[in-house]
């Protein structure tokens, strides 16, 4: 614990921790320092000078950003020496600066503007001309530069290299024509880019989607919780005239520091794209939403009667409250644990939800020790990376990659395997905390030897290993807790558990079986079959995401009723004998639960497009139509109920979202369930036989997916339909960067551009998932043959 | 991407001088000065490569070459013509003497003559007042030039060289070996080139 000091601002004694920055102290004490470049996340370089204070016993002013507090120390920060220094700074910065407020996108918010008022002289000596420079320029694909207005604070330039490792932006023509640029070929290409508007102290950086689209006093903001992937990060949804039109990052010390990706940051635009679904169709035909729920009613009533079935794949997109309806109405009004949130592409449910050492994001810089046996972070759950990174960066802690694509993390790798399997762990320091992240590497890898190895390792190492799982998909997380997953209850218990159904039956008026369920292909076996009468497809299409989309097509042409209920129109929904508008991401109250099991509240903003509604309120609207008592009537009941019935959620009340520490969420408690491996884990594929490559799909921040191809400032952002390969595996293959290629996997074939790329596994043909292709039929040992096509 | 400046023996230069000081970096400027005589001018991939042999990344080298004027981004003619208009010279009359120049070949600032021959552009102080109005071709000094003649001098320089044409003092950049030149260049001569110290044993 560091030493707690008293230091004299302004002739009151302010409590601080020896070491410090003064600046951050005294705010902390209340004393609000001007300042340009600090920023509290990133490394002081007092450029700016508009800190300046007086130190007893220092000779001249002393930049409040760069000094550490003693104890004793004095300082004054309203002498007239102070403020003259202020003065002169910010007329200095007015010399170039434009006073063009009022079409500049940060007029009103802005720390130059404010800053100016309360602290400038209110008059400037410079008659002469200011600087021009063409504008805007772009610097990346989403950030706009007006160098006019930059006043060469280089917050943008350390964000851009110290956070996000991407040092892709420096100061160049310095003197008087001083700016920002990127290297002359070389774009600002970064998934981070939008970090750096947030951090601009003036409109010199700002973001091509919001330009000019809102004042900051016109709109309403509310503090929620991204769910562009499941880090969890916490933001503020801003909307005016109904349309959200930005999404910044809320500095939260558990998960993001106020950082974002810049799909979190810019993927609210599907929100109000023109295709969301906004009534009930049936067929092609619009339906009301009583006509909708009166003929799922009758077909849930036939097979209540007569014995049939229902199953349920999907859930990830909706929240705590939402996936709980879902889960109960399968259980209790449906009467099936014939439930998945997972297409196949995740980990086992109960090894997630049965986590007992949980790692914690903030566990990552504690450890002596990081074991990633994960996909690459940087494409699947960007902020993770950075606070993985941040962790890592000059050895604080040592970083083990064990299988997987490599990745920007790799050059902070004490050791590197290629699969998990070939980890050891004797490479650990033989003390402190070790931290394992485990998520699917590639699409159609056996997930149940990796589960099963990082159980093994978890184990070995006894009580100092922390597990993270990790899942991909928005509340994956929230869902399988929910009990979205055959073998699950909510609450991480498991579905045979007699306490945990004791529990449950005071609120579920129903029975359902001891045994656990089908999971989304042995769902989509059954619906093949015949065997499926009604088939709920909730956020999901399995036409897009599994991993064989021949079964995904057999399931769905053989089940007898399917009802979709998404955000848009899907491949499934095609299939589709209902399809029902939902209210998504911004436009419903609830929780979501993200990697560390960490429940967080989302804020609706914006109200759903014509008739779309929560996804609860059909499954209530249906049981209720049946007679059942289902409850779950708002997202507040349904959150005290799940805190009654699921132990692990019992902290997860209103009350403890309220207030600063509130905003940090609430970290649900282990759950009972365990797991083990069922049988042998598949031996690992051998090489690949004959010309055939070994195949690797993987996901990509950017691709072509519903959501963020209905972002249109995302949507072209993706790689395209490439097979990405080492350069000696090119070479071999006399294969060059753009060559186009026809891939052959199994009977599919597709075209495909080459991307020699040295961070590509030897041997390997890497395809980024869903980038406008078909999805492949894959399997751990798929392979791939390349022909190269005459240009 | 395979390095096509530093290659061969100018690898060789380059890394020594690398090695010359504690800090990689700062052979940044000398190794920018080697890419300048190499290429001609101050080349994109150059810079990756120069990057890449000091450890920072391009932005920074971009950010450094920007600062200094005599670092060409882009190509120059076979000689570069650099008028001083700072206070001395212009007044002395370096404006008019500009506008001869680029009225006579149609240019503008910073701009190439269509033969490729010549770039003009204007400089501040070249530190030679006591000769003013002056201007530089190559870096050689011309004093006291006079607006009737410049374009002649210009001229004498495309018709017989630049060696032939007298000059006051300036260096020389052609004739030399590349490192060397660029030491020059940088003002290092042979006899300022600076030594680290022998080891202290104390």
């Amino acid at each position: 614990m560091a030493e707690q000091v008293t230091i004299q601002v302004d002739g009151q004694p302010i409590e601080a921790t020896a070491g410090e920055l003064l600046i951050a102290a005294c705010e902390k004490g209340g004393v609000y320092i001007p300042r340009f470049c600090w920023h509290p996340r990133l490394r002081s370089v007092a450029m700016c000078r508009m800190c300046l204070v007086e130190v007893e016993g220092m000779r001249g002013l002393q930049p409040a950003c760069y000094v550490p507090v003693a104890d004793g120390m004095e300082v004054r920060t309203e002498t007239a020496a102070v403020k003259k220094a202020q003065e002169g700074v910010l007329e200095f910065l007015l010399i170039n600066h434009p006073l063009d407020c009022p079409v500049c996108d940060r007029g009103g918010e802005c720390p130059l503007q404010d800053q100016t008022l309360a602290f400038g002289p209110g008059e400037s000596r410079f008659v002469e001309e200011k600087r021009h420079f063409e504008k805007p320029i772009a610097i990346s694909d989403l950030v706009l530069l007006d160098r006019e207005r930059c006043i060469q604070c280089g917050r943008c330039v350390r964000a851009a290299s110290e956070v996000a490792g991407d040092p892709l932006i420096d100061f160049s023509y310095r003197g008087n024509d001083t700016q920002i640029t990127t290297f002359p070929d070389e774009p600002f290409k970064s998934y981070f880019s939008g970090n750096t508007v947030q951090v601009c102290p003036v409109g010199a950086l700002t973001a091509a989607p919001y330009r000019f689209k809102a004042r900051p006093w016109d709109v309403s903001s509310v503090e929620t919780t991204c769910t562009a992937c499941s880090v969890g990060c916490r933001g503020v949804l801003q909307q005016t005239r109904n349309t959200p039109v930005r999404f910044f990052g809320a500095d939260i010390e558990a998960t993001n520091w106020g950082w974002l990706c810049d799909k979190g940051r810019f993927g609210y635009e599907y929100v109000s794209h023109p295709d969301r679904l906004t009534r009930p169709t049936k067929g092609r035909v619009p339906v009301t939403w009583a006509e909708a729920i009166d003929e799922v009613a009758d077909r849930v009533e036939d097979l209540r009667a007569g014995g049939g079935a229902a199953a349920a794949i999907g859930g990830a997109r909706l929240t705590n409250e939402e996936a709980y309806a879902l889960s109960k109405f399968m259980r209790v009004v449906c009467s099936t644990n014939d439930v998945d949130c997972q297409l196949d592409d995740g980990l086992p449910g109960a090894f997630v939800a049965g986590t007992q050492q949980r790692a914690t994001v903030a566990d990552l810089a504690g450890a002596a020790a990081i074991v990633l046996a994960a996909p690459d972070l940087k494409e699947e759950l960007p902020v993770l990376y950075l606070r993985v990174r941040d962790a890592v960066v000059g050895g604080k802690v040592a970083l083990h990659v064990a299988g997987g694509r490599q990745s920007g993390l790799d050059r902070f790798a004490t050791t590197r395997v290629a699969a998990a399997a070939d980890f050891d762990a004797a490479a650990l320091p033989a003390e402190g905390d070790v931290v394992v992240v485990v998520g699917r590497q590639h699409l159609g890898q056996d997930t149940e030897a990796l589960a099963a190895w990082a159980q093994g390792l978890v184990a070995s190492l006894g009580g100092r290993a922390r597990l993270m799982p990790v899942l991909r998909r928005a509340n994956a997380h929230g869902a399988l807790d929910m009990g979205l997953s055959p073998e699950l209850l909510p609450g991480r218990v498991a579905v045979h558990d007699h306490q945990a159904r004791e529990r449950l039956s005071a609120r579920w008026a129903g029975s359902f079986p001891l045994e656990a369920g089908r999971d989304t292909r042995a769902i989509l076996e059954a619906a093949a079959a015949g065997r499926i009468d009604i088939l709920f497809l909730v956020g999901a299409d399995p036409l897009a995401d599994l991993c064989d989309p021949d079964l995904a097509l057999r399931g769905l042409e053989g089940a007898r009723y399917v009802v979709v209920i998404d955000l848009f129109r899907t491949a499934a929904s095609a299939h589709a004998d209902l399809v029902l508008p939902a209210a998504g991401w911004g436009e419903v109250d609830g929780t979501v639960t993200n990697i560390e099991g960490r429940v967080q509240r989302v804020a609706a903003n914006v109200v759903a497009p014509g008739q779309a509604a929560s996804d609860a309120q059909l499954f209530r609207e249906v049981a209720e139509a049946l007679g059942i008592e289902f409850g779950c009537g708002t997202p507040q009941a349904t959150m005290a109920e799940i805190a009654e019935v699921a132990p692990a959620y019992a902290g997860v009340k209103a009350s403890a979202f309220r207030g600063r520490a509130g905003r940090e969420g609430v970290l649900a408690t282990p759950g009972s369930v365990t797991w083990t491996l069922v049988g042998d884990a598949q031996p690992a594929p051998s090489a690949a036989p004959g010309d055939g490559l070994a195949l690797r799909v993987g996901r990509r921040l950017y691709d072509r997916g519903t959501l963020v191809s209905h972002c249109p400032s995302l949507a072209e952002l993706g790689p395209g339909t490439v097979v990405c390969l080492h350069p000696d595996t090119a070479a071999a293959r006399g294969l060059r960067d753009g060559d186009k290629v026809v891939a052959t996997v199994g009977e599919a074939t597709f075209e495909a551009a080459v991307v020699v790329d040295a961070a590509a596994v030897a041997d390997v043909a890497f395809v980024p998932h869903a980038q406008g292709g078909d999805p492949l039929h894959l399997d751990a040992s798929t392979t791939v043959a390349l022909t190269k096509r005459a240009s | 991407m395979a390095a096509e400046v530093f290659t061969g023996e100018l690898l060789e230069q380059a890394r020594a001088k690398v090695a010359e000081y504690p800090e990689p970096r700062s052979a940044l400027l000398p190794l920018l000065h080697m890419l300048q005589e190499q290429a001609g001018y101050v080349t994109t991939g150059g810079m990756r490569e120069v990057a890449a042999l000091v450890g920072v990344t391009p932005a920074e080298v971009y950010g450094t070459a920007t600062f200094y004027t005599m670092f060409k981004l882009e190509p120059i003619g076979r000689h570069l013509v650099s008028v001083c208009t700072s206070l001395s010279c212009q007044i002395l009359g370096a404006d008019e003497l500009y506008a001869r120049l680029r009225d006579h070949y149609g240019v503008a600032d910073r701009e190439t003559t269509a033969d490729g021959e010549f770039t003009f552009e204007e400089v501040e102080c070249a530190a030679a007042c006591g000769g003013a109005p002056c201007l530089q071709i190559d870096y050689r000094f011309f004093e006291f030039v006079k607006a009737d003649e410049v374009v002649d001098l210009v001229e004498d320089v495309r018709r017989r060289g630049l060696d032939a044409v007298h000059a006051e003092r300036g260096s020389v950049l052609a004739p030399l070996p590349p490192l060397e030149a660029a030491e020059i260049a940088a003002g290092i001569t042979p006899e300022h080139k600076w030594t680290p110290p022998a080891e202290d044993d104390a």
